[in-house]
């Protein structure tokens, strides 16, 4: 087991085997290349992804099918050989697709489905790929609660 | 917004250092090939958008603005 610094959790204890690499990092931070995926039940559906090279760093994710259980996948073959995948892949291929959430200050939040992490889970290697169309935009709106009219 | 048209082969020139070229055309695609120097970053806009909300992104958030999301995001799971 390894310890790590984390920007909400304090100092975690993870199983290295549970690292997730992005060989080449993510847009506007390609050196930052080791996450770990943090679950905390009290937030779930939510994945963090913590870097292990700036504790600082740490992305909130949801998985893709959360936010449209329909979400087509489509990467270029670089970003499939970037995971260690040769050819679109099929049904069986152990994949995992998040998509990256930001946060405004008044409280609206915005997933990425332009761009989902993908990560491939036996090799645990992971690329957020960029669509080259313009199928799903950069900042879908996460949906919130309902306000609940008071009845008098 | 300069509007140019250009068929394959042609090109048009911005400043004194960089080209671009039209290779190749289909009804849904261009084909472009871009020279500039190193130091012009020469990105898809997608990517670009993708930078901005990653930087977005990595702001620390009171872990609080989560909550409102969490019933309706969990009754899709």
């Amino acid at each position: 087991m390894s310890q790590c610094k984390t920007r909400y959790f304090g100092t975690v204890t993870y199983d290295p085997q549970t690292v997730i690499t992005f060989p080449a990092g993510l847009p506007a931070f390609e050196n930052r290349c080791q996450f770990l995926p943090i679950e905390d039940a009290a937030r779930q559906p939510f994945l963090f992804l913590q870097s292990l090279e700036d504790p600082a760093l740490c992305f909130l994710t949801l998985p893709v099918g959360v936010l449209d259980p329909n979400y087509q996948l489509k990467m270029s073959n670089e970003d499939l050989a970037a995971i260690g995948l040769r050819q679109p892949p099929g049904a069986a291929a152990d994949l995992l697709c998040l998509a990256v959430v930001s946060f405004n200050p008044d409280g609206n939040a915005a997933a990425n489905l332009l761009a989902p992490i993908v990560v491939n889970g036996a090799t645990r290697s992971a690329v957020q790929s960029v669509r080259d169309d313009f199928a799903y935009g950069c900042s879908h709106p996460l949906p919130p609660v309902p306000q609940v009219t008071p009845c008098s | 917004m300069l509007v140019i048209r250009r068929r394959a082969g042609e090109s048009i020139l911005i400043a004194d250092d960089i080209e671009i070229e039209v290779l190749e055309t289909t009804p849904t695609r261009v084909k472009l090939g871009i020279k500039a120097p190193k130091e012009v970053a020469v990105l898809r806009k997608e990517v670009w958008l993708t930078q901005e909300h990653n930087r977005a992104a990595a702001q620390e958030i009171p872990l609080s603005l989560l909550t409102p999301f969490l019933s309706r995001l969990r009754s899709k799971t």
